[in-house]
């Protein structure tokens, strides 16, 4: 009996098990319900492509990065947006006019534009929205960048102020934005995700925040909302029938996240994903594919990678123009490219890239010449290399091919240099914190543009930068690069009125830049995507697609 | 028994404790924090120090520990994470919880399954070339790591072949594969046990005096033999569901399981304090709630032990 005993205790522990799984397994299917299933069966009329990491949040005014501005710009609008020629269009303005002394925008806002909730969006929404991404209660990191220039908003973000005083709604249809000076390129902030529209009531209703948590804070005004949200695991967006553009071709759009590259070509291949974004290190497996080869789409980024030559990290080599110059001729750019990138994309002799208006057409390179490097790095003191300190090259780790273009470049600077240097591969985070320490000398990076302007490419990332009450008033100038005359040429630019005018300042800013090398550039971002012949009518601007209104596919 | 459990329970009490001082800590020396990740590459020095200000992350280690515990002794509360639209930890682990434990479940089924029978007819048929063979599998089984086996099972089952769906978790036919990756091991392990175990207890005498008395040897290894060897594997069986349990890290990562191990590879990377802490004090509570059970069914199911106990 005793034996016996043991056998039914064990019965009874595996049947415990069994009922406990087909429990389990029922919460299983009750997951699927409600929304579109992954499969290639049922793909019907819904975008499928995938979230390459998780979004970092679904309020406007914390989202920061590509992936996620990808992700909310479906859902949430702002005034204006870029449009496929790369120029800012109307979205929810209809039209603005600017004061004379170019301070003042008043925006008209197009009227019967619905919120998901079918409430009519008025001026008082915008007020609204804006002053609660600057409340300092939303922790947005976002709007001292992009919002900073309009009165009262940093006073606002510092808690200082309980509203924004540049920013008044004159009439239902009319909202007026007063900035702290002139600022031609201004207008690219807007297309900024913390500028867009957010619902007051649905967000109040969810204790101020936007989140997963209750989707009807995320009501917007866009061409989709979210429908479900699966942490980990799936996004799905329905479309919104009464969008003020017309309504969307697709019913939905479905946003699987999957972090691994190599699955997500997997799950392409197979059927379940209709595009999908790929890395130059994959792009053997697709070329040695039939199918796939035909399937492989390039689109240029408003990006540049480029080498950064730090003169304020300590014993830094760099102080010296003949050394940066030296440095920029020892790198042969087009090799870099063939290796890291397998060739596709765009070699950059400038800082800004093809397609922004105001960039300098004409520029005269410093061209890979080996010959002269080593004598300018001879006339500063170096010959062959002799003496010179050890570099560290710092670049972020989870690329692939950011890590090969660093090899290829450390390789060529000893050949052609005879510079040694230690290769630094490092987790983003860790990289970004060092950086902006200013404590990383040699380092591989790219500068993603925040808006179309030769501002925010010289300004910006090469401006002088002093300490203004304790803050650094060009924080991005992560080189400490200083030259007079750049700053005059990019100050004369920031604020001149005449386009013409505008663009000759910023083409010998950029001449300077690169006749100084404060940083060498490498090549303009092209993103590789894998797209199914039944996705139709896709549209692009230098930020990435544009809101899928009219993109189709064939079920 | 009761006064056992008792004092099992009273004693997980500084362990806890002390992993998740640990956790509090080690997180916090990782390089870079939660802030620097949020604000992203664009952001000036400036608004990090307000973000951190305003996450409560300037306060010293030791201040910031003392509120977590209290919080979580005072409200049973987990915190916020820093992400998420700062989701509550609770909620996350009430809808990860269910998916790490179906996951380890199915493992641990298919672990008995296929490593029981294995180790039995290994046993039986000790020395042939079954032994051989499956003692073959199994070292290939313990040895191949799940990082490898997953994107194996994939590639074949997945992409060449067709049958099952590549990752993600919305049918029972998603749960095979990363059952299979996670289980195989565990299946290999219990596979060797149950053999050992077998082949002891053919050797004892009892069974020799079973046949003797004129028992089919058949009966005889199912009546007698297998019951009793079974007690050591149970044992291990236990710890097999606990490694299970907390050891689906990987697996989850490959297949995208939105499980708890796939939650904390995810809160590690971005540095999300509050759910790293959670999810490890989870685990952790897990492991020796596991451990004491094992401890409880085995005087259960060994009354040699119970009755040492009583006498104690």
């Amino acid at each position: 009996m005793q034996g016996l005993s043991i056998f039914s205790r064990r019965t009874v522990l595996l049947l415990s098990a069994l009922s406990l799984l087909a429990l389990n397994g029922c919460n299983t299917t009750n997951r699927n319900e409600g929304g579109a299933s992954t499969n290639t069966a049922s793909a019907g009329n819904v975008l499928r492509y995938p979230l390459t990491t998780e979004p970092t949040s679904l309020d406007p005014a914390k989202v920061e990065d590509g992936t996620t501005i990808d992700l909310i710009q479906q859902v949430f609008e702002g005034l204006v947006i870029w449009s496929d020629k790369n120029e800012i269009t109307p979205n929810l303005a209809e039209n603005w006019d600017l004061s004379p002394d170019g301070k003042t925008y008043s925006f008209h806002l197009k009227k019967g534009v619905k919120f998901h909730n079918g409430r009519e969006m008025t001026a008082t929404d915008f007020k609204y929205s804006l002053e609660r991404a600057c409340d300092p209660k939303t922790k947005s990191q976002t709007v001292q960048s992009y919002l900073k220039d309009i009165v009262g908003a940093t006073d606002m973000n510092l808690g200082k102020a309980k509203g924004i005083s540049g920013i008044k709604v004159v009439d239902k249809y009319t909202l007026q934005i007063t900035l702290d000076g002139f600022k031609p390129y201004w207008l690219g902030n807007m297309t900024y995700p913390c500028a867009y529209v957010i619902c007051k009531e649905e967000v109040e209703r969810n204790g101020g925040e936007i989140n997963e948590s209750n989707l009807a804070s995320t009501t917007g005004t866009g061409p989709f909302k979210f429908t479900e949200v699966r942490r980990n695991d799936l996004i799905q967006l329905g479309a919104f029938k009464e969008y003020h553009g017309g309504t969307p071709k697709l019913d939905g759009i479905s946003r699987p996240i999957v972090k691994d590259a190599g699955q997500r070509l997997n799950k392409y291949q197979v059927g379940e994903l209709d595009f999908v974004e790929i890395s130059p290190a994959d792009l053997d497996r697709v070329q040695g594919d039939a199918t796939l080869k035909d399937e492989l789409k390039s689109f240029p980024r408003a990006a540049t990678w480029y080498i950064g030559l730090n003169q304020e990290a300590k014993g830094s080599p760099f102080t010296k123009r003949e050394v940066r110059q030296a440095i920029a001729m020892a790198i042969n750019k087009e090799e870099v490219i063939k290796v890291a990138m397998k060739g596709q994309a765009d070699l950059a002799n400038n800082v800004i890239p093809p397609g922004i208006k105001g960039r300098n057409e004409h520029i005269q390179p410093l061209s890979f010449d080996p010959a002269k490097a080593k004598q300018l790095l001879a006339q500063a003191g170096y010959p062959d290399g002799k003496g010179f300190p050890e570099l560290t090259f710092s670049y972020r780790n989870d690329y692939p091919q950011v890590s090969l273009a660093a090899q290829v470049v450390a390789q060529q600077l000893k050949t052609n240099l005879g510079i040694n240097v230690q290769q630094r591969p490092m987790e983003w985070a860790q990289f970004l914190t060092e950086r902006k320490a200013k404590t990383l000398a040699l380092t591989h990076l790219r500068w993603a543009a925040d808006y179309l302007d030769p501002q925010n490419f010289l300004s910006t990332l090469l401006h002088t930068s002093k300490k203004v009450n304790g803050q650094e008033d060009h924080p991005e100038n992560g080189m400490g690069y200083n030259n007079l005359e750049f700053d005059r040429l990019c100050d004369a630019g920031d604020t001149e009125k005449d386009p013409i005018k505008r663009a000759e300042f910023y083409a010998k800013a950029e001449q300077i830049a690169i006749d100084d090398a404060p940083w060498v550039p490498i090549y303009f971002q092209r993103d590789l995507e894998l797209i199914k012949p039944r996705v139709k009518n896709l549209k692009d601007s230098l930020f990435g697609h544009r809101p899928h209104v009219a993109t189709e596919v064939t079920p | 028994m009761l006064s056992f459990i008792l004092k099992r329970l009273l004693l997980a009490i500084p362990s806890l404790l002390a992993i998740s001082f640990l956790v509090f800590v080690v997180a916090r020396l990782a390089p870079s924090g939660p802030v620097e990740i949020i604000a992203g590459d664009k952001a000036s020095p400036a608004v990090i120090q307000q973000l951190k200000h305003q996450y409560g992350l300037d306060k010293p280690v030791l201040v910031q520990y003392t509120d977590y515990v209290w919080n979580m002794v005072r409200y049973g509360d987990f915190g916020k994470s820093f992400q998420r639209g700062g989701q509550s930890i609770t909620a996350m682990i009430r809808t990860d919880f269910p998916v790490t434990a179906q996951l380890a479940w199915q493992a641990l089924l298919f672990a008995i399954v296929l490593g029981i029978p294995i180790g039995i007819f290994a046993a039986l048929y000790h020395n042939t070339w079954f032994d051989r063979l499956a003692m073959l599998v199994v070292v290939a089984l313990v040895s191949i790591p799940s990082i490898v086996m997953g994107p194996l099972l994939i590639l074949v089952f997945a992409v060449q072949l067709r049958w099952l769906p590549i990752d993600s978790w919305t049918s029972p036919s998603h749960t095979i594969l990363p059952m299979i990756t996670l289980g195989a091991r565990s299946a290999a392990i219990l596979a060797r046990f149950m053999r050992s175990s077998l082949l002891d207890v053919l050797r004892q005498d009892y069974l020799r005096t079973a046949i003797a008395k004129g028992l089919s040897r058949g009966k005889a290894v199912w009546k007698h033999g297998i019951k009793n060897a079974v007690i050591p594997v149970l044992t291990v069986m236990g710890t097999v569901f606990g490694a299970l349990l907390s050891g689906s890290f990987v697996v989850e990562t490959i297949f995208r399981v939105p499980g708890i191990g796939y939650e904390s590879i995810n809160s590690i990377t971005k540095r999300d304090y509050p759910v790293i802490q959670g999810m490890t004090v989870l685990v952790a509570t897990l492991y020796i709630l596991v451990n004491l059970a094992i401890d409880v069914m085995y005087g259960m199911v060994d009354p040699r032990i119970r009755s040492q106990e009583a006498k104690q």
